[in-house]
């Protein structure tokens, strides 16, 4: 159900308009529209809050950083579903008390983050060097030595293929005054250094590169690789007692924990109300808030308002067109059915809410695609588990109602066609039909499951249009579409598989006449809004071609059949498998236990999220399409969005 | 001896369900996988929204290998050659067309993830574009069971 809204304007006192705000926060039911500044130009202007608000987002977003690095170095452990704290205003108010220091545990904790990004940055810096080093650690001369007076001392590398020995005949035939040392070699390379005689230099050099020497140099190094390298692990050890320290010193910043996140909350709301104060219409005394807010609470709001503010609060109705924020507020079945409408669209302000008449076919659908017994009952449990054990947000509690309902339409389902994990022996129990044996027969009934559901989206059109008090159309509309399409539907009855015909034969006789009569009635109605009368009675013939879209329409119900069919036979599948290893007794009853278990685990994910998929697509495409217009804009009162914790109201309203 | 009897022609009709529409599916998820990850490194929460439009063209795979067991059940030793083919031919049209349905239905899963990348709301009609695609595999798929028979 749609609730109902009440156009609110209130006039007020300039120095009130604070603490008005705070009280309509506390109140949560009221939106604050965006007022059209044109239209008051020269009397009146609205507070330029923008600077305001990225301040307070920058420091909202300091907060969010400072308990992310909490949660990194000393996390709590939360249920599944996180439940917000509930905190009294006194309560809170003392926990912010002392907002400086707050702020100096966030910085503090933004600090030692710093340092700890520093301090990796240089971590990898040590560890490269110390692997550049590492081949040189018996390199006994000092790095920075670069030769004496006549002779050069020359470090490299050369590549491994290289025959060494080679290189170093070479050299004794070339360079005679000259020596080659192999400090190391691995697969890719050879370390080396040559000591040659200054004089030789040229010969040395090109012997050297007809080996692919390349010269190693070692900047701003001194002393031997070994005591580099022992230098550089010390740095190594000392940043690592940094971060340890840095870590400790975040970690004892956990008991402010619960002040930062009171404090991230109360942010929040205060980035809400100066948001709101953004939209407040004002003159130098006097201010103007337009909004909406639910027409059940709009009296007592307006009385207590009024007996606590010095200003005029006008409540009315809106104008017969006027399109109005949408709030949803559904009781049992049709509460589950939002998450699943609402994915698709908000219905606009002016027609009925689907959810009422579209949830129960979503459930059954869904259950029939499943349409494993077993699977079911898990479903059922787990969701119905989750529903007892945690305190769910309003969201996510209507998420698990509707998969508790799947799981149990799943288990109707599953019972009808004595479908248990598909499990062969039980499949004789079923109620009804079994889909493997007679697919042809599942899919008849799935197509005339999938007329109901359209029939019923054809009844849903009809009372939108009398919602809008268009009785006319509502009749011409819908009633000859249901005589042509029946008539259709019987007229081919005869061809849907594993249908008695000699029973239907009666049913198409009267198929006949009635598809006749429908189809007059559409050439004469369906052309009525066009103007002359041949485009007219054109109108009416073409929307006979309307007949092609329901027929693809009821054939796309087909996938009830085909989901439904899938899982028991990949359960049985599965179950089979199980049971094909030929191993001693214990290896094989864990083989199939594993086998079952992983299997089983697959098919229900996969058939699942098939059958949630599919049957959003049902109502969507199909169902929605016959009278759905949707695009309405969500409901947004003004209230206390928060994320840790839940403050209690007074209750005023 | 015989080249060819039923039962080899059978278990080429059970090969050409699974292993067409099964590289199909392979490519399908494959393309939408890759733009999830792409998405993914922007903003890790949007994961449920991603697994989901990237599972839809793995759904061919599945068809195929429902019709591939059921010929398997079928298959007998002393089959005719007129059988084998007769459950050969059911293997084709949920094996083709699930081939190609998975690989464009991969793409518009890929621009669908894409479209949730920018704007979240939008996974109700991400996932119905991507489903419209999927009707032609479901068609298949009980085209080959009434084949089966």
């Amino acid at each position: 159900m749609i609730v109902k809204m009440n156009k609110v304007t209130i006039l007020g006192m300039e120095d009130q308009r604070e603490a008005l705000i705070q009280s309509l926060m506390d109140i949560g039911a009221l939106e604050i529209s965006v007022n059209d500044k044109e239209e008051y130009e020269e009397l009146a202007n609205s507070l330029n809050v923008q600077a305001e608000i990225s301040d307070i987002e920058g420091r909202i977003a300091d907060i969010a950083t400072a308990l992310d690095s909490l949660d990194k170095y000393c996390p709590v452990k939360r249920g599944l579903f996180q439940s917000r704290r509930e905190v009294s205003k006194s309560e809170l108010a003392k926990q912010l008390m002392d907002k400086d220091s707050i702020w100096r545990a966030i910085r503090s904790i933004k600090e030692q983050e710093e340092n700890l990004v520093q301090s990796k940055n240089e971590e990898n810096k040590l560890d490269n060097m110390i692997a550049t080093l590492l081949p040189w650690k018996d390199y006994k001369l000092p790095l920075e030595v670069a030769g004496t007076g006549k002779t050069v001392v020359l470090p490299g590398t050369i590549p491994g293929f290289m025959d060494l020995s080679k290189l170093e005949n070479d050299l004794n035939d070339n360079a005679p005054y000259s020596h080659m040392s192999v400090i190391k070699s691995d697969k890719d390379q050879h370390y080396i250094f040559v000591v040659y005689h200054q004089s030789i230099e040229q010969e040395c050099l090109s012997c050297l590169k007809a080996y692919g020497f390349t010269k190693v140099s070692f900047p701003e190094m001194s002393g031997t690789a070994n005591e580099n390298i022992e230098k550089l692990q010390t740095g190594l050890s000392k940043i690592e007692e940094d971060r340890v320290n840095s870590i400790k010193r975040i970690k004892s910043h956990s008991e402010d924990r619960a002040s930062m996140e009171a404090l991230y909350d109360s942010l929040g709301m205060e980035r809400s109300r100066i948001e709101a104060a953004g939209r407040v219409l004002r003159t130098q005394r006097v201010f103007l808030i337009n909004g909406w807010i639910p027409e059940e609470i709009a009296q007592k709001a307006k009385e207590y308002l009024e007996s606590t503010y010095t200003l005029s609060m006008d409540v009315r109705e809106p104008d017969e067109d006027e399109e109005f924020p949408v709030l949803l507020e559904n009781r049992g079945i049709a509460e589950v059915g939002e998450p699943v409408s609402n994915m698709y669209s908000l219905p606009s302000s002016r027609e009925i809410d689907p959810n009422t008449v579209m949830t129960p076919f979503f459930i059954m659908f869904f259950g029939l695609m499943l349409s494993d017994g077993g699977y079911g009952l898990i479903m059922a449990l787990a969701a119905g588990f989750a529903l007892k054990r945690f305190k769910l947000d309003d969201g996510n509690r209507k998420f698990a109602k509707l998969l508790f309902y799947c799981g149990l339409a799943t288990v109707f389902w599953g019972a009808m066609f004595g479908s248990w994990f598909g499990i062969d022996a039980l499949t004789k129990y079923g109620l009804w039909l079994n889909p493997v044996e007679t697919p042809e027969l599942f899919l008849s009934w799935s197509l005339l499951f999938g007329v109901i559901h359209l029939y019923a989206g054809f009844a849903m059109q009809a009372a939108n249009l009398i919602k809008k008090r268009r009785y006319l159309d509502a009749v011409l509309d819908v009633v000859p579409r249901y005589l042509f399409y029946t008539g259709v539907i019987m007229l081919l009855l005869p061809y849907v598989p594993e249908v008695n015909v000699e029973a239907v034969t009666p049913l198409v006789g009267i198929g006949k006449y009635l598809a006749i009569v429908g189809a007059i009635a559409m050439i004469i109605t369906q052309g009525r809004r066009n103007k002359n009368i041949f485009t007219k009675v054109f109108g009416g013939i073409y929307s006979l071609y309307d007949v092609v879209g329901f027929m693809s329409d009821i054939l796309s119900y087909s996938r009830l059949m085909a989901l439904g069919l899938a899982t028991g036979i990949i359960a049985s599948i599965v179950n089979q498998m199980s049971a094909m290893f030929d191993f001693p007794a214990l290896l094989k009853f864990i083989l199939m236990a594993a086998v079952l278990l992983v299997g089983h685990v697959i098919n229900f994910a996969i058939n699942a999220l098939g059958a949630y998929v599919h049957s959003c697509r049902l109502q969507y495409l199909e169902f929605f399409g016959k009278f759905f217009t949707g695009g309405g804009k969500a409901f947004e009162p003004l209230k206390a969005n928060t994320k840790y914790i839940a403050v209690k109201s007074d209750g005023v309203v | 001896m015989k080249f060819i009897d039923g039962q080899l022609l059978a278990l080429l009709g059970a090969t050409i369900a699974f292993l067409v529409s099964g590289i199909g599916s392979s490519k399908g998820v494959g393309t939408a996988g890759q733009a999830g990850a792409g998405v993914l490194t922007e903003d890790p929460s949007k994961f449920g929204s991603v697994v989901i439009l990237e599972a839809l063209p793995s759904t061919q795979a599945i068809y195929g290998f429902v019709i591939a067991f059921l010929i398997i059940g079928r298959i007998t030793p002393d089959m005719s050659v007129i059988e084998g083919l007769h459950l050969l031919t059911a293997g084709i049209p949920v094996g083709f067309v699930g081939w190609i349905s998975a690989i464009y239905q991969g793409k518009v899963a890929t621009a669908g993830i894409q479209l949730i990348g920018k704007r979240p709301e939008a996974l109700g009609s991400a996932i119905t574009l991507a489903l419209m695609v999927e009707m032609f595999a479901i068609l298949s798929l009980i085209v080959s069971i009434l084949m089966i028979g």
